[in-house]
């Protein structure tokens, strides 16, 4: 069931994307990976993710726009914010509706535990994204 | 009564004219007139008011012997010899005098009072008939005849004519310093021939010589002019000099006349008598207003070439010196040329250059041959050297220690010190608009002579050309000195720019390793858990495989970021110049640029000719004007825009050669307004409030600048912003 979780990533970096694809997949999930907001607005015309790790630096689609474009398309999703800004700028975005932030470079195991907390979250509440 | 006497004396009715005569009256005038020079000369000194008396008891004697001659009467005759007998009988003592306040025997002086006092006597007695009895009628005219006493007064000559002969002679073989021993050698000499004249006693005992005397005075003044003049003896050979140019001048003008005159009379005879005397005078006039100045020149030049023959060389070696002094005046290698010419020139092995140090206050050493001790300083309120500002002459040694005319009394102990310290014969001093900028000093011949006349007369206008030489050289000196701080100001001001950049690129650069070191570090966790699992098997290993190679990658991104960064902000050394190739310049610069470049969403086009030449430059400086202008691109653009980048070869049209590069960087940004244009190059010009310091393309421009090359702008509001720089390939 936890398996069928479905999670995008969104970044510019492709060794940011292999990083979380390899990490991610590991564990079983299904990992879907785009450059940037723009092609992320696109794989959601199909369907919903229930969690997406979104960069905050990019071009095309800042993280910022990202951020608002899922909540405004997919509200159930659950969008991590990856950036290596100070804290408190990443704890702002969560003010605008990210769940989580994570620093880079950071340690693979805060992003099992964040998709973890996530899932556990979800399955206490009911709330998967369709 | 007294006038009607004086008429009588000098009634030419009573005298004979015989043309022989003149060369006695000639050579009694010029040595009373050497016996002026030589006393103002110098007033003071004991010696030369000694040698004047000489020259006047002997001008007396020749002068009114001359006249007893000519006299047609006994009686007349009588009362000239008489008058010439004041200066015979001083004669001797003043020589004696003269010898003992020269060579300072001042143990004789009791023997100096006495012989006066002896000469006083001699010299009451010669008006009465005891010294002269009477005159004789001789070919050559009337001669005084001996008295009763005159074997006493001519036994007191003798003995003090030996006693003086003596001195010069003991004088002679006691002195050292070369140009002092040559001096008194010739002061012998010229009294041992001036008392030939003793002959002219002779016919005072009847027996028939004719009185010649004269000549050996004669010789005398020659000698003690040719000594003045050659080594300076009395310190009067200017006037000396002055003196034979005028009596040659106006014996030369004298003989002209005469010649004329005597022509005008031979060709117009006696029948128009008063008109030939004016047509003479009038084209005398004519002649001497026409060639006088010429005749001037002329008998100048020759006077110099025979009394300063070897000076004429040394005049064409000094004219060939201040050449060379013009050709070097801003190369580092004038001090050692000056010092070696003339070293190679006098023929010395010891010299030194001192310079006044501003910085220091002190005269400092800067150049030296030959010295034990480099290192020698003096202050700057030294007596000597103050007394050689004043002074401006050249001083040597051996004038120092004698100090004749006691000029150098007041620092004769510094001067001599300095000397001793520098291992000196001669201290020229160098002066310009009367401050003493430094000194030469020149040690020993290496032939042992003692420095002559000729080169002290070089060295004068050797010190002169060399003034002038150190001080442009000084200038020059304190003007690169001045240049170089400029440049090292200007350095520190593009480094700091630069710095300033850096800080602009540092979120940038941040993000730019953070995200490859996320991946290296995430891989590196990831492969750590999964070698500790259990199930490790092939298909794992491989995937690590994969990991380590992505790991590898990464690092390699990171570094080369790093080191881009590093090599950019780096203080270089902005003279090194060297071939550089732009593309792999281009993209360095880029390396650490374009993921804030991408943020922005910059997009970044670069077409650099494939065969594109390389430009001469320094590639750091270069680096940083493209930062600069990539940075004002991202800035002009913050929503985003196309920046091209390109490089071209650009033919030179005469050789039609590539020998230029253009480089380009066109933004699609917000543009420039016109009135800017022309300011932006300006230093601390900024359009950006907050960002930026208003030093960047300024000192970009002073980059290109610095290259040799040109930056232009050109700009569209609305539409872009196109920066070209154009830099030479050679």
């Amino acid at each position: 069931m936890e398996k069928n979780i479905q999670i995008l990533i969104v970044d510019d970096e492709p060794i940011m994307r292999s990083l979380f694809t390899d990490i991610l997949s590991d564990q079983g999930y299904p990992v879907t990976t785009v450059c940037n907001g723009k092609e992320a607005e696109e794989k959601i015309k199909d369907n919903c993710f229930d969690i997406a790790f979104v960069d905050v630096h990019m071009p095309v689609m800042d993280g910022l726009s990202t951020l608002r474009m899922l909540l405004r398309n997919c509200p159930k999703t659950a969008v991590v914010m990856t950036d290596s800004f100070p804290e408190y700028f990443l704890d702002e975005l969560q003010v605008k509706g990210a769940v989580s932030c994570i620093h880079k470079p950071f340690h693979i195991e805060e992003v099992r535990s964040i998709v973890n907390q996530i899932i556990e979250k979800r399955r206490t509440e009911g709330t998967y994204a369709e | 009564m007294i006038f009607k006497y004086l008429q009588a004396l000098f009634n030419p009715d009573y005298y004979f004219v015989k043309p022989y005569i003149i060369p006695h009256f000639a050579v009694a005038i010029s040595i009373f007139i050497l016996g002026i020079f030589i006393f103002f000369k110098n007033r003071k000194a004991i010696s030369n008011i000694y040698f004047t008396f000489c020259c006047y008891s002997a001008a007396i004697w020749i002068f009114f012997h001359a006249f007893c001659q000519i006299s047609n009467s006994k009686v007349l005759a009588i009362f000239w010899a008489k008058i010439a007998y004041i200066g015979v009988t001083f004669i001797a003592t003043n020589i004696y005098a003269f010898s003992v306040s020269y060579l300072n025997f001042w143990r004789q002086k009791k023997i100096v009072t006495l012989a006066f006092c002896i000469s006083a006597v001699f010299c009451v007695l010669s008006q009465t008939d005891l010294i002269i009895r009477s005159v004789k009628k001789f070919d050559w005219g009337y001669y005084p005849l001996a008295g009763n006493l005159h074997p006493v007064f001519l036994f007191f000559f003798v003995t003090m004519m030996l006693a003086s002969l003596y001195n010069f002679y003991a004088g002679y073989k006691q002195e050292t310093l070369h140009i002092e021993k040559e001096r008194r050698r010739l002061l012998f000499l010229a009294f041992f021939i001036a008392y030939f004249g003793s002959f002219d006693y002779l016919p005072n005992y009847q027996i028939s010589v004719y009185p010649f005397g004269y000549l050996p005075v004669f010789l005398l003044f020659f000698i003690i002019t040719y000594s003045i003049v050659k080594y300076r003896l009395m310190d009067v050979e200017t006037l000396i000099h002055k003196i034979i140019l005028y009596a040659l001048l106006s014996s030369m003008v004298f003989v002209l006349y005469a010649g004329m005159l005597l022509l005008v009379r031979f060709f117009i005879a006696d029948r128009i008598v008063s008109l030939h005397e004016i047509i003479t005078t009038s084209i005398f006039i004519t002649f001497v207003l026409f060639f006088m100045s010429h005749l001037k020149d002329r008998t100048q030049t020759l006077i110099d070439k025979i009394f300063y023959r070897d000076k004429y060389n040394y005049r064409k070696t000094l004219e060939i010196f201040a050449k060379k002094l013009n050709l070097l005046l801003d190369s580092p290698d004038l001090l050692q040329t000056i010092t070696t010419t003339i070293a190679d020139i006098i023929h010395i092995d010891k010299i030194a250059l001192i310079i006044f140090d501003e910085k220091t206050g002190l005269y400092t050493i800067r150049e030296s041959k030959g010295l034990s001790q480099n290192s020698i300083e003096f202050e700057k309120n030294d007596p000597f050297l103050l007394f050689l500002q004043y002074y401006g002459n050249i001083v040597e040694k051996e004038l120092l220690i004698l100090d004749l005319d006691f000029k150098f009394k007041e620092m004769r102990a510094d001067g001599l010190l300095l000397m001793k310290t520098l291992e000196a014969e001669i201290v020229i001093p160098l002066i310009v608009q009367r401050k003493l900028i430094g000194i030469l000093t020149l040690g020993k011949k290496l032939s042992g002579e003692g420095y002559k006349i000729e080169d002290i007369e070089l060295l004068k206008g050797a010190g002169h050309e060399i003034s002038i030489a150190i001080n442009n050289y000084l200038l020059y000196e304190g003007l690169e000195k001045t240049n170089q701080e400029l440049q090292e100001a200007q350095a520190q001001l593009i480094q700091s720019a630069k710095m300033a950049a850096v800080g602009q690129l540092g979120a940038g650069v941040a993000h730019e390793l953070n995200n490859p070191l996320g991946g290296i570090l995430g891989y590196a966790q990831f492969m750590l858990e999964k070698i500790n699992r259990q199930d490790f098997g092939a298909s794992e290993f491989k995937a690590c495989k994969g990991y380590i190679e992505s790991i590898e990658r990464e690092s390699i991104r990171c570094k080369k970021i790093v080191s881009n960064l590093l090599k950019f902000s780096r203080k270089s050394p902005t003279d090194k110049y060297e071939l550089v190739e732009i593309g792999p310049a281009i993209d360095e610069t880029l390396s650490f640029m374009t993921h804030q470049l991408k943020l922005r969403n910059v997009n970044v086009t670069v077409k650099i000719q494939p065969d594109l030449n390389k430009v001469m430059g320094v590639i750091n400086p270069l680096q940083q004007v493209f930062t600069n202008l990539i940075l004002n691109a991202q800035q002009a653009m913050p929503n985003g825009g196309e920046l091209i980048i390109s490089a071209e070869n650009i033919f030179d049209e005469a050789t039609n050669k590539p020998s230029f590069v253009k480089i380009e960087f066109s933004d699609t940004g917000c543009g420039i307004p016109e009135e800017n244009l022309t300011r932006i190059f300006v230093p601390f010009f900024t359009t950006k409030t907050e960002k930026g310091t208003g030093l960047g393309l300024s000192i970009s421009y002073q980059i290109i600048h610095d290259h040799k090359g040109k930056i232009e702008v050109s700009s569209q509001v609305g539409k872009g912003t196109t920066f070209t720089i154009t830099l030479p390939t050679e």
